[in-house]
């Protein structure tokens, strides 16, 4: 009966497959940089690659600590205070976090993660409780009145109307993320990743042109033909 | 008289008002028997606090002072409402929305299918089923807000101005839907509606609302036999008598709640 009407992402298959293009296309450029620089493509690819690594381990880490803090606060008796407290925390520079997070975890990949979850993570928190607020009151009464509980109420509920603002927080999250993930890898003189790939070329501006334009393509490609997509369609599943 | 369904008596509402120390009072002194299987009609101008009244009903609200008894059998779970704005999900289909109800009381999947089924048919939604909301129609929206509210055959059904969106054409055939499921079922229903025409067509007893503080300032029981004809001299009879418990004052429009 319940056959849920999942959102595609995708608005066509022509839209996919330009997708999938477009996400090629920065491995495309690296390979052609690689035959006119001294760069080797592999070593370059698994920069990038670890990179994104790290960046989607915090995003989801990021966003399921985020979804639940929302939900489990909003609605509360703790919301006021809740809310107050999530507003002077996100205005922490995070960068005073960040020998927190050495002196716990070491100098290594779990320090990057947790230095990027906490630089994601408010947006997104934010983007949630705007999503949440916004909730139309006779769609939250009609759920009331079905008496949907538990996974039942998660999945035709809860999820849908905080869909909006877990993929508004997404964007402007990772987009601080990116950011937050050059300058761990930089601080942190980690071997792999974009932030020691940015810093050999540091004293050759072309290279660095090069590898920033290349950067720039990924994250045009990930907005223009994931974010924004599904922004708009989440956006659509919530209006009347 | 057999023991009430709902029984409320001396019931208060009052919010509190932003920046001000007193608070604002929408329902006074509220004093009022609904029986099992009647259809009341709360009628009243906007603003006086009729709606209020049948969220507290219902549950979705909760009242400030004053008595409400249940019978000992109302099962507060086998209710429905039908909202104005039709409250129905927007990212569900026809079908996901009519069956909520019934995902949320553990209908087993066998038995809520036949009844979403059959329902979809009474409200001529079939066609529609696999549709989304915004692919929808005001008059099929409300449709579907019906078919919601009846698929799990609730002992009450809440409606709160439920036509009051619709065309005139829409909102006579679903009137019509309306007190055809209510015969056969015999669902204690209680609507809220601004149309004097609309009370005395459908309802059994009206509770006529009157604002300033807002009470009930007396409630006409409806003798006339269904179907009703809205150009009988006896229905004309009974607007007027409905409409002379309204002070001229009473009809103009309040700005709050």
């Amino acid at each position: 009966m319940l056959a849920y009407h999942h959102f595609s992402l995708n608005r066509s298959r022509r839209h996919l497959l330009l997708a999938f293009g477009m996400l090629l296309l920065p491995l495309f450029a690296l390979l052609i940089f690689s035959l006119v620089s001294d760069i080797n493509f592999e070593n370059a690819v698994f920069d990038l690659l670890i990179s994104m690594w790290r960046l989607g381990c915090a995003f989801i880490i990021a966003t399921i600590i985020a979804w639940l803090l929302v939900v489990s606060v909003i609605g509360s008796k703790v919301e006021g205070a809740a809310l107050a407290l999530f507003d002077v925390l996100q205005s922490l520079p995070t960068f005073v976090i960040l020998p927190l997070g050495i002196y716990y975890f070491g100098q290594n990949e779990r320090t990057i993660v947790f230095f990027l979850v906490i630089t994601i993570v408010w947006p997104i928190i934010f983007s949630i409780v705007s999503s949440l607020k916004q909730v139309n009151r006779s769609w939250r009464e009609a759920v009331t009145i079905s008496r949907l509980t538990g996974f039942d109420y998660i999945r035709y509920f809860l999820f849908p109307v905080t869909t909006p603002g877990i993929t508004t927080g997404a964007i402007i999250g990772l987009g601080d993320g990116w950011e937050a993930l050059i300058a761990t890898e930089l601080l942190l003189h980690t071997k792999t990743g974009l932030g020691p790939f940015f810093a050999s070329f540091a004293t050759n501006s072309t290279m660095t042109l090069f590898g920033v334009l290349i950067f720039l393509s990924i994250i045009f490609t990930l907005n223009k033909f994931i974010w924004l997509p599904l922004l708009e369609k989440s956006h659509q599943m919530v209006t009347p | 008289m057999h023991t009430p369904l709902i029984s409320i008596k001396k019931l208060t509402k009052s919010f509190p008002k932003q920046h001000e120390k007193r608070a604002v009072s929408v329902l006074a002194d509220i004093t009022l028997d609904i029986a099992r299987g009647e259809f009341l009609v709360l009628l009243g101008p906007s603003g006086c606090g009729k709606s209020t009244l049948l969220r507290i009903l219902a549950g979705l609200d909760t009242k400030s002072s004053g008595i409400m008894r249940f019978a000992p059998d109302y099962d507060p779970t086998r209710v429905s409402f039908v909202f104005q704005d039709f409250g129905i999900l927007p990212w569900l289909t026809v079908e996901e929305n009519v069956s909520l109800n019934l995902i949320g009381s553990q209908t087993p999947q066998a038995e809520a299918d036949e009844a979403v089924r059959a329902i979809l048919e009474v409200f001529h939604l079939t066609k529609f089923a696999s549709r989304h909301p915004h692919e929808l129609s005001g008059g099929m929206k409300q449709r579907v807000g019906l078919a919601r509210a009846f698929v799990s055959k609730p002992d009450v059904i809440f409606l709160d101005e439920p036509f009051s969106e619709l065309d005139f054409f829409t909102a006579t055939s679903l009137r019509q839907v309306l007190l055809e499921l209510r015969n056969a079922s015999h669902t204690t229903v209680i609507m809220v509606s601004h149309y004097i025409d609309e009370a005395v067509m459908l309802a059994d007893r009206i509770a006529v609302f009157a604002d300033r503080p807002s009470h009930i300032k007396a409630v006409v029981t409806n003798h006339l036999t269904r179907p009703r004809n809205p150009r009988s001299s006896e229905f004309y009879a009974l607007e007027d008598e409905i409409l002379a418990h309204f002070d001229p004052i009473d009809l103009i429009p309040q700005s709050h709640t």
